[in-house]
């Protein structure tokens, strides 16, 4: 049974994402509750085969189609198709901190959707998101990757334009939707460009064949832009704002854990394909500094001066992509220098980035979530008609302000570990690249003080705010409890989670 | 090198976290012990106070009129932002194809 590991991850929430419609029509609490099992269940095996792949270094690999799928080799194939999936410590890595946050959003939002909100489609919308977060995850071949990665897109368009009786949803989701086209297109193109030089699809074999060509270096960005505008990297990133500000508050933290996802083909492309020719990995991890400074320093500067709290928020996530393009990068162009002190403070500096990737997750998804409440209390998201929620939500304030002491790197949170991670290896890299992080930091508190001064404080607000729903409560609560453990633990998910990831993703 | 230990700091969070948790304490101890206790909640007490200015005005400071300093003194740069990032979907493509082609032209090596 657990061979066939990587194919459940995909096939569970595919199958109960088409199961859900005929149940719904049935019985509402059925979906709901057939939703969340499927949920869980991806969430138990991908905790399940954490020990054997984190500490014994086990790697899965799925032939589909073959009569034994775990030959790699075509040899053993019963249908002409080869679908390779393949699950390592990196993939793991995103694999966990995926499953761990969709059940959390899942919660969240069946309190936060309401049933006349066609909740049928908003369910299977959201679990056809996860089945394309997941194949994304473990697809071990390009074309695998393409057509996940376009289930997620299609899936996160439509939930972006969820609200259609709304004037503004439609139109964020057609953005999104364009963005996703563009992107995939040209990422297909990188393929072709692959696939016609080595006659094949399948990562690892590519890994080995690449040569650095002219046509590969086409091929590589061809295949990493795309991903990078997914991920919302500056000057790409415009889309985030308008689609993040329009989705319903789980829809947006899901969106953005979609880019996060998206962010992991970035880094396994770049690492798989950049890292064993220096002429290539070098400049790579340079233009990653590059787009890593831009986007902390656009994205906060431009959140600062928003009025809207969801695009402020969006405009963060923007930012703290930054931090975690800077830590890869400065990983990227020395880890594979020949130099073992260099490697040595790359390899940091690559734990510091990926670190950065789930502590953003979670305080990220926890503002998300909390700007829903905002929203649903004020009806507004201007935050000029904000004011006095910690006169009557105590759980929301705190909570609120965990995440943004959190994202503004204040100790003992978990924001802070990974950033010092960064400050403290980027620093020996180029010690400017660590001011303007930390200046980025300092601007990240000044902009959520702004948030909490004007919807928390000030004087109490006219309406008296309903009492939160116990599943929305405990959502938030599950992300603030996480943010504090990794921020007063960090070495025990360091050392088991975060260092195999990074190892795996060296030695790839 | 060894992961969280910089030059001038060890982070040990269960020790911070101890001294906070302590100071709270001393905190709660010296208000119960010296702190007034005939605090009336019901009249103008609870409302808070806002030296040299009136509630009225302080009600007119929003957050669009926060960093309004900051703000200032960033025009010029903020007026290239807006100019350059109009969020069309035009914007979207130009912006894309500009970055292809800066990155093919370094990664191949016509730019370095």
């Amino acid at each position: 049974m657990i061979k066939h590991v990587p194919i459940l991850l995909v096939a569970i929430p595919l199958l109960v994402a088409f199961m859900i419609p005929m149940i719904g029509m049935v019985n509402r609490t059925a979906r709901t509750v057939i939703g969340a099992i499927a949920l869980v269940m991806i969430l138990a095996i991908s905790y399940y085969i954490a020990g054997d792949v984190m500490l014994h270094g086990k790697i899965f690999y799925y032939m589909v189609g073959s009569s034994n799928p775990e030959i790699i080799t075509e040899h053993g194939l019963t249908f002409p198709i080869r679908i390779g999936l393949k699950i390592d410590p990196f993939s793991l890595f995103f694999i966990l901190m995926a499953t761990t946050l969709v059940f959390i959003f899942y919660l969240f939002s069946i309190q936060y959707i309401e049933e006349n909100e066609r909740k049928n489609y908003f369910t299977v919308l959201f679990i056809c998101m996860v089945a394309g977060m997941m194949g994304l995850l473990v697809a071990n071949d390009l074309f695998t990757f393409f057509v996940f990665l376009e289930i997620l897109s299609i899936s996160s368009a439509a939930l972006v334009a969820f609200r259609t009786e709304r004037k503004h949803p439609p139109y964020a989701g057609y953005k999104y939707m364009f963005v996703s086209a563009v992107a995939t297109s040209f990422f297909l193109l990188g393929i072709a460009f692959l696939y016609a030089q080595y006659g094949s699809f399948n990562i690892d074999y590519l890994k080995e064949a690449i040569r650095g060509t002219l046509l590969d270096k086409i091929a590589i960005v061809l295949l990493i832009i795309p991903l990078a505008m997914k991920s919302g990297v500056v000057p790409m990133h415009m889309w985030i704002p308008d689609t993040y500000s329009e989705a319903p508050a789980p829809i947006s933290a899901m969106v953005k854990l979609g880019s996060l996802i998206c962010l992991y083909g970035l880094f396994r492309i770049s690492f798989s394909f950049g890292l064993s020719h220096a002429h290539v990995s070098y400049p790579l991890g340079v233009l990653f500094i590059v787009f890593g400074v831009l986007s902390m320093f656009v994205g906060v500067t431009q959140a600062l001066v928003q009025k809207d709290v969801k695009r402020l928020m969006a405009f963060h996530a923007v930012s703290q992509v930054g931090y975690m393009l800077l830590g890869m990068g400065v990983g990227l162009s020395v880890v594979k220098s020949g130099d073992a002190s260099f490697a040595l403070f790359g390899k940091v500096a690559m734990i510091g980035g990926l670190l950065h990737v789930i502590n953003n997750a979670l305080y990220k998804g926890l503002l998300f979530l909390t700007s829903g409440v905002l929203v649903r209390h004020f009806k507004t998201r201007n935050l000029d008609a904000m004011n006095g929620l910690a006169h009557y939500d105590i759980f929301t304030t705190v909570v609120f302000m965990i995440a943004a002491l959190a994202i503004s790197g204040i100790p003992p949170f978990n924001g802070f570990v990974s950033k010092i991670i960064i400050y403290e290896s980027v620093f020996q890299y180029n010690p400017v690249l660590t001011l303007i992080a930390i200046f980025v930091s300092i601007l990240t508190l000044a902009s959520f003080v702004k948030v909490f001064y004007s919807a928390f404080l000030g004087m109490p607000s006219k309406k008296r705010p309903m009492e939160q729903p116990v599943l929305i409560k405990c959502s938030m609560l599950l992300l603030a409890v996480f943010i504090v453990a990794i921020g007063i633990f960090p070495q025990g998910i360091l050392k088991i989670i975060i260092e195999p990831a990074v190892n795996a993703l060296v030695n790839f | 090198m060894k992961i969280l230990q910089v030059e001038y700091l060890h982070w040990a969070p269960l020790f911070w976290l101890g001294i906070f948790i302590g100071l709270a304490i001393v905190v709660v101890v010296i208000g119960k012990l010296f702190f007034r206790n005939d605090y009336n909640a019901v009249d103008q007490q609870s409302l808070p106070f806002y030296s040299g200015t009136s509630h009225t005005l302080l009600q007119l400071i929003t957050a669009s009129s926060l960093y309004w300093g900051f703000k200032h003194t960033l025009d010029a740069y903020f007026s290239i932002i807006k100019r350059l990032f109009i969020s069309d979907v035009e914007d979207f493509m130009q912006w894309f194809i500009i970055i292809v082609a800066i990155m093919l032209l370094i990664l191949t090596g016509v730019l370095l």
